[in-house]
């Protein structure tokens, strides 16, 4: 668990499952695991990030419809939507997550701008965040940033920390890590046993 | 000695491959250090500090009665946390501290200096002033240290003390200090079981005759009693308006206790002096704002206070603090650490080395440590086969840089060995990352540091080279003690300071420690005054007398034996020793003899050494005695 300032964070399973407590609430965002979650929020459906049979959650498929713009209240959390997808990772010719299908979360509480990402490229929409404290970033390649494009982010977005997500090779965490930790404090946080 | 000289001496120079294009020649180090060996230089380095009102003169007085910067006026907290503020370093990560049960908790340089701002409110409300001890007997948790960065703020002077120290030995402490305020925690916990730290204080302060007010800063939330009027929680007291207190030069900024043949003696650094030397020295050694540095050293030594508490902070890099011991949950902590956080530059000590290198290797090769970029150590000894493994196998990564070879684990990155003493309050020797960086003797501490006028002498003051002599400073460094025992002056001889330790110089410069010259022990790095354990033993029920001595133990360089006359149970005296002196300081073995002669005690110490050591036989009626107790230890 990471502690900074007003929250603590969590991973929550899955590829990018992360669950932040404040003020005595949790938010949680691609949780599989969905105990003790006040506030259910996905990033989209894929498998690994959603786990079907979830009643009252947020997320741009199903549930409380959320779009890219949206501004949510949720008890002590602010939370607003951002476009997530991908330009470059395609199949069949097809980006993986199109433009639209997905989003990523930017959820403000305890004095925190943490930026989840969803499953992303670095697109334009993602480089006019501002103001990131914690950046969740997902790191891979394939359907997500390569780790280099994901350092790219933080070089970009230059957040105080830096939380890789989404990889199941440790090479990719590694990468990404050699590249990105001159320009924000990587740390890595594991799923809970 | 000749024993360990062969383990720690090397006439192999190595020039790591990421460090290609830094080394400089002999010859530029001697130019470079000759012209170093002035106030002048130090005075250069002391423009580096933030005044309130600049020095007109470097120095003054005669050693050891001397003063750095006299008429200097600074804020110290400014110095540490404050010059940060309006750079982009105030939004970083000062601190990234790491819980026994795997919490990781960060704070901004910003975050930091909120809490020793609210923190010093608290102190001041609880009485403490410009002047005012302040004593941590704490790990340093993220309260603890801006706590500590709170007295700074306020000119009260600090003592943390090492929480392995026993109840006795706080409460020595404590009568020798005096301090306002005691900072405890309630307890912490150590593989996975709490420590109850408050309960040690409790019977230290019963033994003390000093009673400071206590402060508890709520670790794990256990119960403990708190005595009316004294002790006080941190979530309870109000703070009071507080300023960041402007003191003069050698106001002074903390103390901590050493060991000498005679007993514990109270080292107190003053502010301008001994900022300017860490300050110095820290970048020296390769700190830079963007460096997560790992130190497993913690404040209550002085590579603890210098480098955790002032030098990191002064530069701006990330400071990483794990609070459980190197063993726990695994002995891969500290490689998972590494890992985890993209450490840049490690600190520990030799002795930790030694340890590392006995677990299994697949421990180590199972995290990826490419992001160092320098691996540091200190404390006691280092031999050549424990730097070669930290150098080959910790250092070389998986990341081929410049002509680093991986798959041959060729070496990548400088492992270097320095030499510390609290007295000299920083590093005073070392090849230098950022300065002087000339190529790595293998077991040594590295020629002297630009500034420091350091030697090694025979016994009639000459430089001899390429075997043993004694260890020397021939002039004075800015953090030299502003405050000090009769033992430290006593080391001042015609103008030159013997450190009390033996070395070997190469021709070369490179140092070679070899252990400490008195009796005074040192256990894991850690400086063991055989007083201590001596008092502890002979206060046992049966005990006429005791006399206490370092021999050589391969893990921890040097481990207590104690000597008893007396009848005795072994097995109780060990329990009293660690109960009140502390856990590091439990002798390996207790030799209980019938009698004991009636020579003084240092003479005992010192015979019994000699012998041990050097193989040097006492003289008239000790001999006997002497080769009683070695064939007793055998």
């Amino acid at each position: 668990m990471l502690r900074f300032r007003g929250v603590d964070l969590w991973r929550a399973g899955g590829a990018a499952g992360a669950a932040v407590r404040s003020s005595g609430k949790t938010l949680c965002i691609d949780a599989l695991n969905t105990a003790g979650c006040d506030y259910l929020l996905y990033t989209h459906s894929h498998v690994g990030h959603f786990p079907g049979g979830v009643d009252a959650f947020y997320s741009p498929f199903g549930g409380t419809i959320v779009k890219p713009g949206d501004v949510l209240e949720l008890g002590p959390f602010r939370v607003s939507a951002v476009h997530a997808y991908n330009i470059t990772k395609a199949k069949d010719g097809r980006p993986i997550h199109p433009k639209g299908f997905g989003v990523g979360y930017v959820v403000e509480a305890g004095g925190v701008r943490l930026y989840h990402m969803g499953d992303t490229d670095l697109v334009r929409e993602v480089a006019e965040v501002r103001d990131v404290d914690v950046l969740l970033a997902p790191v891979g390649g394939g359907s997500v940033m390569t780790p280099e494009e994901a350092a790219d982010a933080v070089m970009l977005l230059r957040p105080k920390i830096a939380v890789p997500m989404h990889y199941t090779d440790k090479r990719h965490y590694v990468k990404f890590r050699d590249v990105a930790h001159p320009y924000a404090n990587v740390v890595a946080l594991h799923q809970p046993p | 000695m000749e024993d360990l000289l062969r383990e720690v001496y090397s006439e192999e120079r190595v020039v790591p491959p990421l460090f290609k294009y830094k080394a400089i020649s002999p010859a530029q180090y001697a130019r470079i250090y000759r012209e170093s060996l002035t106030p002048e230089f130090w005075a250069g380095e002391a423009a580096q500090l933030l005044w309130e009102r600049r020095w007109t003169k470097a120095l003054e007085g005669e050693p050891p009665a001397v003063r750095w910067f006299p008429d200097g006026l600074l804020s110290p907290y400014r110095n540490v946390v404050g010059r940060h503020e309006g750079t982009w370093i105030w939004e970083k990560p000062a601190l990234i501290w790491r819980g026994e049960e795997g919490v990781t908790r960060v704070f901004t340089y910003s975050d930091l200096d909120a809490m020793a701002k609210s923190y010093s409110g608290v102190l001041k409300a609880l009485g403490v002033g410009r002047g005012d001890w302040v004593v941590f007997y704490a790990p340093p948790t993220p309260e603890v240290v801006a706590l500590m960065l709170a007295a700074v703020r306020l000119g009260a002077p600090i003592e943390p003390v090492f929480t392995g120290f026993g109840y006795g030995d706080l409460a020595a402490r404590v009568d020798d200090t005096r301090p306002r305020l005691l900072v405890t925690v309630d307890a912490f916990p150590r593989r996975g079981r709490p420590i109850k730290v408050k309960e040690a204080v409790d019977k230290a302060l019963g033994l003390a005759k000093w009673k400071p007010k206590v402060l508890v800063v709520e670790r794990m939330g256990v119960d403990v009693g708190l005595v009316e009027g004294r002790d006080h929680r941190l979530g309870d007291v109000r703070p009071e308006p507080a300023e960041e207190a402007v003191v003069e030069s050698a106001h002074p900024l903390f103390g901590l206790h050493v060991g000498y043949d005679g007993g514990l003696g109270l080292v107190v650094h003053g502010a301008g002096g001994y900022l300017t030397q860490t300050y110095a020295t820290t970048r020296w050694i390769g700190l830079r704002p963007r460096d997560t540095y790992f130190c497993t050293v913690l404040p209550g030594w002085i590579t603890g206070v210098t480098y955790v508490l002032f030098g990191p902070f002064m530069v701006g890099s990330a400071v990483v603090i794990y609070e459980g011991g190197p063993d726990y949950p695994g002995w891969d902590v500290w490689w998972s650490i590494m890992e985890d956080y993209a450490v840049t530059v490690f600190l520990t000590t030799a002795g930790a080395l030694r340890v590392l290198s006995r677990q299994d290797p697949e421990m180590l090769r199972e995290h990826n440590l490419d992001t160092l970029k320098l691996i540091l150590t200190t404390a006691e000894p280092m031999e050549v086969k424990y730097w070669k493994w930290a150098y080959h196998l910790v250092g070389t990564g998986t990341v081929p840089s410049i002509d680093s070879l991986p798959e041959k684990l060729s070496g990548r990155i400088p492992v270097i060995h320095m030499f510390i003493q609290t007295e000299l309050g920083t590093f005073a020797t070392g090849s230098l990352p950022n300065y002087t960086f000339v190529p790595i003797a293998p077991g040594s501490a590295g020629p002297p540091m630009p500034g420091f006028h350091i030697d090694v002498v025979d016994g009639e003051g000459n430089p001899v080279r390429g075997r043993p002599g004694q260890l020397v400073v021939k002039s004075p460094w800015p953090a030299m003690p502003v405050q000090y025992p009769r033992w430290y002056a006593e080391r001042w001889r015609g103008g030159v300071y013997y450190a009390g330790d033996y070395a070997v110089m190469a021709d070369d410069m490179n140092i070679f420690p070899l252990g400490r010259s008195d009796t005074v022990m040192k256990v894991n790095g850690y400086r063991i005054t055989p007083e201590a354990l001596e008092r502890a033993a002979e206060a046992a029920p049966g005990v006429k007398r005791a006399v206490a001595f370092g021999v050589r133990d391969l893990q921890k360089f040097e481990t207590p034996v104690v000597v008893v006359a007396g009848d005795v149970q072994p097995d109780e005296l060990r329990r009293r020793i660690r109960e009140y002196v502390g856990a590091i300081a439990e002798p390996a073995k207790i030799v209980a003899l019938e009698a004991m002669p009636d020579a003084p005690k240092p003479e005992l110490r010192a015979a019994l050494k000699a012998y041990l050591w050097r193989g040097a036989a006492a003289d008239g009626p000790l001999r006997g005695w002497v080769e009683e107790v070695a064939r007793r230890l055998r």
